[in-house]
């Protein structure tokens, strides 16, 4: 148990620097064309333990998010949206549960379930966190033109850096 | 008590969820620039919408009190009607194209004179009828004077028959410039001066008012009977006959120029400066 935490520690401290200190300066706009920010926090927020219950998902979301937007200048925007996700886990997990249930499974990930199932989980679970994260970043639901194009066009860069972190360190 | 503790250990994600949903926003209002004028637009357009709806459905259950004060209103101003002895309605021209100019309010004239040098008359309206100082004083057809003072219900009146009346009027033929003023001799003839000898003034021209002074422009004012240039003179000396006789005027109207005051303040400033 303790051990697991650890590594999500680890992981935590990892994809949080990489996300405010790296992806945080990559500027993807040319012109008008704003559409694009780089997100893989939710990463974490996904590969938390599946046995970690409700109210601590919902919790170590706000917190994480909170400190996201402390870097970002954004007070808020990120906290509701990874509270969000934490709320929305295990709503997805349970969609997606495989035949077997989750037992022995310590953790949602490519690893233990397969590169289709990780793909299709992440995807719900990024494109949840995007919604919502620009729904409150734009905050005016008649935008809601800009809300989505913000979202495809984000999400689209960002799965593709999940799933390289994913390749690249496949946490067990 | 146990299952109500079960029940919010249960659920407690979701107020965990609310409660940190709600503490998000309330950062995001307050501390974001953009949102929270975002938030405090559309608050004030949705209380704005909800009280105008409100006060549409109020106005609904007052309707029948403002019926009773308008028909009360009405029973009082119908009784005011029947008692009024001095009622009138000012005529007013339809001027679409610029703003109404003149106001004419009906007149009777109570005093007149006309034998002596310096002549005044007195008019049945005042200030309570809308007369105004200096408003001109015309008939139908010709020219009376012009207001000089203004009572509450009367008004004195300086005829055109008076040595210090000086009155800008035209031919309308050609409309050379000049000053209507009165020797002083017969009532029903008056001289125009200062109409240079180019002027081109014939016999049966007629005199109408040219609008530099109070009197409305074009109104007609009397034809010339005699026009001629002395020897050795630069004006033509006019006598013209007026088309109203001042000595059996009754009815008359005071013209009351809404644009004088403009005129004359726009006047007086550029001769200050």
């Amino acid at each position: 148990m303790n051990s697991i935490w650890l590594k999500q520690g680890f992981r935590l401290v990892f994809i949080f620097l990489f996300q405010v200190l790296v992806l945080k300066q990559v500027h993807l706009d040319w012109g008008s064309f704003n559409y694009i920010s780089l997100i893989i926090i939710p990463l974490w927020m996904m590969l938390l333990p599946v046995s970690t219950p409700r109210w601590l998902l919902v919790s170590v979301g706000f917190v994480v998010g909170l400190m996201v937007d402390w870097f970002y200048d954004s007070p808020g925007v990120h906290a509701s949206a990874c509270t969000f996700l934490g709320f929305a886990r295990p709503f997805i997990l349970g969609y997606l549960e495989p035949k077997g249930g989750y037992n022995r499974i310590p953790i949602p990930s490519k690893y233990h379930l397969g590169l289709n199932w990780f793909i299709s989980y992440a995807s719900i679970a990024l494109l949840a966190y995007l919604l919502f994260y620009f729904s409150m970043e734009v905050f005016t639901p008649s935008y809601l033109g800009t809300i989505l194009m913000k979202t495809i066009f984000s999400f689209s860069l960002s799965i593709l850096l999940v799933l390289l972190y994913v390749f690249i360190f496949d946490p067990e | 008590m146990q299952n109500l503790f079960a029940f919010f250990y249960r659920y407690a994600f979701v107020f965990l969820f609310l409660m940190f949903e709600f503490i998000s926003i309330r950062l995001i209002i307050n501390r974001n620039e953009n949102q929270r004028e975002i938030f405090l637009n559309s608050s004030t357009i949705i209380s704005g919408q909800v009280y105008s709806r409100i006060d549409r459905i109020k106005k609904y259950f007052g309707l029948q009190k403002v019926n009773q004060q308008l028909s009360a209103e009405n029973a009082a101003l119908r009784t005011l009607l029947a008692q009024s002895q001095r009622t009138f309605k000012p005529d007013t021209i339809l001027d679409t194209l610029h703003h109404q100019r003149y106001q004419l309010l009906p007149a009777e004239i109570i005093n007149n004179s006309i034998e002596f040098r310096n002549n005044m008359i007195t008019i049945d309206k005042g200030s309570n009828d809308g007369v105004r100082q200096y408003s001109s004083v015309i008939e139908r057809s010709g020219i009376v004077g012009f207001v000089t003072h203004v009572g509450r219900q009367y008004s004195t009146v300086m005829s055109v028959l008076n040595s210090k009346s000086r009155v800008s009027v035209k031919v309308q033929r050609n409309n050379s410039i000049g000053n209507l003023v009165w020797n002083g001799n017969s009532p029903i003839l008056m001289q125009v001066e200062a109409i240079p000898k180019h002027g081109d003034v014939r016999l049966g021209d007629t005199i109408v008012s040219s609008g530099y002074s109070n009197f409305p422009a074009g109104h007609p004012i009397g034809i010339v009977v005699k026009a001629q240039v002395e020897p050795g003179e630069n004006f033509y000396f006019i006598e013209t006959k007026l088309f109203n006789d001042l000595s059996r005027t009754g009815q008359v109207y005071v013209v009351n120029d809404m644009h004088r005051n403009e005129i004359d303040s726009l006047t007086l400033k550029s001769v200050q400066k």
